[in-house]
């Protein structure tokens, strides 16, 4: 008992920080139906202000506390629910990229001004130990945990018990019934974004003396409040804060346990994801409804341009791509790697666009095409055969994502494939079958006697060939019959299902085809850097890869190569800095930009927009809902 | 109200003893109802007396948690909704499910091409030359008779609401199915484009032969095409019989029909 009592201690002083982190997610997310992706960034804001009054300026630590959790929170709390507000009617995949959005641009200010490295936050909480049960438990972690605990029982009783917190509970269901009771929906909703803002902060600046300061982490590990979240069924505050309980034990006691198993070293870090996914699959489906505003938004805009100038920006388009070996000279495999990652946008816009459906897990579905690559390319297979059969070999991982795809739509199937690719990242990729037992693994160019396809400019022409045969293919499946219910599915798969068609099976089929496209990529990225890691696979390259897409344009194929020259091409040419670490932010803004104008007809956005948000709000809206509506609020 | 509990019928869709709760709330109890092929069936009641619920729980939308739904005698109650489809069972939703970003002719066909696709990987994919040919002749029948023809290539979203509704029913009359559900087809339409759906109701009656079960506030369309009406009060059924007897009935005028003209 007592060599397992320590880590229930440490578990239990995690958890409590992803419980009231989880359970400021869930009370933002019941009351203005957005998903705030961005929740971990604002706790790491918080946190990184904190260590700004504390560590930098010399602030007594209780008032820089105070001043990082409520007052960052009630300006958090501004911002945010005039974002929601702005986000309302915008369609589900598009208030996904906003948040993310956010998220990048957060993230990025945070790196640009702390720089990439961690930065220790001195402890400001006692940290002498008092002995308990045997085990000497730090003060400081008796301090967060009561906090927590105190901070989570008022918020469950404020909102079961105070007006507001019934107008709250109120104000998902039907804000205009609210407002005939005299309370200002946005009044209520602001309340919310406030405790949830400062709950964020809170449990950022808790958390920081332990981790320390670095902004992808602490997103990270503030988004493990998803976990809790999922426990707590997006919707039960008390549920939520157990859940993160559950969450922080279970991954310090399988910190204890794993330590004999060098090869699950991922699973501590990682158990939440698996926490969140796994309760993703076991949910009954009824659970899993978005409460999302059921607003319809209006119909995507499409901008089809004349033929004649579709055809002349092709033939324009082809020309410049076949002369840009003889033009830009040693900056050449930056061109490549845009012209592979026109393989990595293609095969995420015929998900995102044409089937409306969200993938978070792109990243990995390109890392287990090169890591298959490279094995293959070892084990003797001729290079054409190994890139066809690493992609073959994303086909079942796309299958696997499919599952949560089948069993849930929209925001949930975001959440879940975010969870799967962080357990991707985490558990797989260190695994000595993914990138070998040094975490690296050569990967060579193309041989073929008499032609040149191994120089820089050979292998250009190859990914160039491999991303022009996508394109037709993508193009072709657009005209044929998956097309046609690829987009009657981002339409209404409930009226595809009610004529006949098993949306399940769709749904499987274009998982399949985008991680296959997504796995040839990942197999050409290793081919252009002649080695190949897990870094620029990471679960963030999902986000940051959506986001882009989301600001390169309408158009079938052409926003595919726009999106790779952002990405690649542009960065190489930019020699300030600076500019290069404001390029997340600019994405992240522009990401929100087009979200919040995707409703009105922006030049830009509007292909995101689909119909998963009226399917979900169907349940909603019925007669027999509004009853129990009427019945919940009035009660 | 209704009599012995008779088997379901082999010419249609059948409901027996169906039972759909939302949390405490019970929306439909113990519904029994029958929709033969060649008859129009009229489904009415008032707002949250379960009619679509009823929709939903035949074509596998919803969970029923008790009861069972047959098609042409065999109880198809475990049947997801594309299975049900494929056995004839189509419908329209009240609240529009258009593919948005489609054509009017796109919209129609699929409504062939969502059958033929099925649960079939290589027949999702691709569409052999003659059913490409099966579904633009059905989708072109059934725009001429829901009058839609010229329609054909406008986007499903730039229409009026009247419009849209017959897009819809020319989708599911575009499929091969036996029995249709139409769920409020008539709402959003003004009065001249009920008469007129009105019609296209009794050709598509004459011409195909299949069995229509109608949700509809629009009393005057109900007693207008209707054969048979069943009423629905709080998930119960109150009433059944011909129109005849619906306009005569004491207890349906005390629940539903109220003051209004029949």
């Amino acid at each position: 008992m007592n060599d397992v009592f320590p880590f229930v201690v440490v578990g239990l002083t995690a958890g409590s920080v992803y419980g009231i982190a989880g359970m400021g997610l869930v009370l933002t997310y019941k009351t203005s139906g957005i998903f705030n992706f961005a929740h971990g960034a604002v706790a790491a804001a918080a946190a990184y202000l904190f260590y700004e009054l504390h560590v930098r300026s010399g602030l007594p630590w209780p008032v820089a506390a105070v001043i990082s959790v409520i007052g960052f929170g009630a300006v958090a709390a501004l911002c945010l629910e005039r974002l929601a507000r702005a986000l309302r009617g915008v369609s589900l995949a598009m208030s996904i990229v906003a948040t993310i959005g956010l998220l990048l641009a957060i993230q990025g200010v945070a790196v640009m001004r702390y720089g990439p490295r961690t930065l220790t936050m001195p402890a400001y909480l006692p940290t002498r130990s008092i002995r308990m049960v045997g085990v000497n438990v730090g003060l400081d972690q008796i301090i967060t945990f009561l906090v927590a605990l105190v901070a989570a029982t008022g918020l469950y009783l404020f909102f079961r018990y105070s007006r507001m917190g019934v107008a709250m509970r109120g104000v998902v269901d039907d804000p205009d019934l609210l407002a005939l009771n005299r309370v200002s929906p946005v009044r209520a909703r602001r309340w919310a974004w406030f405790l949830g803002s400062s709950f964020a902060a809170l449990s950022g600046v808790l958390i920081a003396p332990v981790l320390g300061l670095e902004a992808f982490v602490l997103t990270l590990l503030v988004v493990q409040a998803f976990g809790a979240a999922a426990i707590g069924r997006f919707s039960s505050l008390p549920l939520t804060y157990l859940g993160g309980l559950a969450v922080g034990v279970g991954a310090s006691l399988s910190t204890k346990f794993v330590a004999s198993v060098p090869s699950l070293r991922g699973l501590p870090s990682s158990f939440p994801f698996l926490v969140l996914f796994v309760t993703l699959l076991v949910l009954p489906r009824r659970l899993l409804v978005d409460s999302g505003a059921a607003v319809a938004s209006p119909p995507p805009h499409t901008h089809s341009l004349p033929p004649r100038v579709a055809r002349g920006g092709l033939v324009l388009g082809a020309g410049v791509a076949l002369l840009v070996p003889w033009i830009v000279g040693a900056r050449l495999p930056v061109y490549t790697n845009a012209v592979i990652y026109v393989l990595v946008f293609l095969s995420l816009r015929l998900l995102v666009r044409t089937s409306n459906q969200v993938s978070l897990a792109h990243a990995g579905f390109a890392a287990v095409g090169a890591a298959a690559f490279a094995h293959f390319t070892h084990a003797g297979l001729p290079w054409p055969l190994a890139l066809l059969a690493a992609g073959l070999v994303g086909v079942p991982v796309g299958a696997v994502v499919a599952i949560p795809a089948i069993r849930m739509s929209g925001l949930y199937l975001a959440i879940a494939t975010f969870g799967f690719g962080i357990l991707l990242e985490q558990l797989i990729y260190p695994q000595s079958f993914m990138f070998g037992a040094n975490g690296s693994l050569a990967v060579p160019r193309p041989h073929v006697s008499g032609v040149d396809l191994a120089s820089d400019r050979g292998f250009y022409y190859v990914a160039l060939t491999v991303a022009v045969l996508a394109s037709v293919v993508v193009a072709w499946i657009h005209r044929s019959r998956l097309g046609r219910l690829l987009r009657g599915l981002a339409d209404s798969p409930t009226a595809l299902a009610t004529h006949g068609a098993d949306t399940k099976v769709t749904l499987v089929i274009v998982f399949c085809i985008s991680a296959f496209l997504a796995a040839l990529a990942g197999a050409l990225f290793g081919a252009l850097t002649g080695s190949i890691d897990g870094t620029p696979f990471g679960s963030f390259s999902s986000i940051y890869w959506l986001a882009i897409l989301a600001v390169a344009g309408n158009g079938l194929i052409a926003p595919a190569f726009v999106a790779g020259i952002f990405i690649a091409v542009v960065p190489a040419y930019i020699t300030n800095h600076t500019i290069i670490d404001l390029f997340p932010v600019m994405f992240g803004m522009s990401a929100i930009g087009n979200a919040i104008m995707s409703t009105r007809g922006s030049p830009f956005a509007g292909w995101l927009q689909g119909a998963s948000i009226r399917s979900a709000g169907r349940a909603d809206r019925s007669p027999v809902r509004d009853r129990m509506i009427i019945q919940e609020v009035a009660a | 109200m209704t009599a012995v509990v008779a088997p379901p019928t082999t010419d249609g869709l059948s409901v027996r003893g169906l039972s759909v709760r939302f949390g405490g709330l019970v929306a439909v109890d113990n519904l029994d109802l029958d929709a033969p092929e060649g008859r129009l069936t009229g489904l009415i009641g008032p707002n949250g007396a379960g009619k679509t619920t009823t929709f939903d729980a035949c074509s596998g939308l919803n969970t029923p948690s008790d009861g069972s739904v047959h098609l042409f005698g065999n109880d198809v109650s475990r049947l997801g909704p594309p299975a049900r489809a494929q056995r004839g069972l189509g419908r329209t939703f009240q609240r529009m499910e258009l593919f948005n970003s489609l054509s009017v002719a796109d919209n129609v066909a699929l409504g062939r091409e969502a059958a033929m696709a099925g649960s079939n990987v290589l027949r999702q994919i691709v569409a052999s030359r003659h059913e490409q040919d099966e579904m633009m002749e059905a989708a072109a029948g059934a725009m001429e008779l829901c009058g839609i023809s010229d329609l054909a290539d406008r986007r499903a979203s730039a229409l009026s609401t009247g419009q849209r509704r017959l897009v819809e029913l020319a989708r599911a009359l575009a499929g091969r199915f036996r029995i249709l559900l139409l769920d409020e087809p008539s709402s959003g339409l003004d009065h001249n484009e009920t008469a007129r759906f009105g019609d296209i109701l009794e050709r598509v009656m004459a011409e195909r032969g299949v069995g229509l079960l109608l949700v509809e506030h629009d009393m005057s369309l109900v007693m207008r095409v209707c054969h048979h009406v069943y009423v629905l009060d709080f998930g119960k059924l109150i009433f059944e019989g011909s129109t005849d007897d619906i306009r005569d009935s004491e207890i349906v005028r005390a629940a539903y029909l109220g003051a209004e003209e029949v």
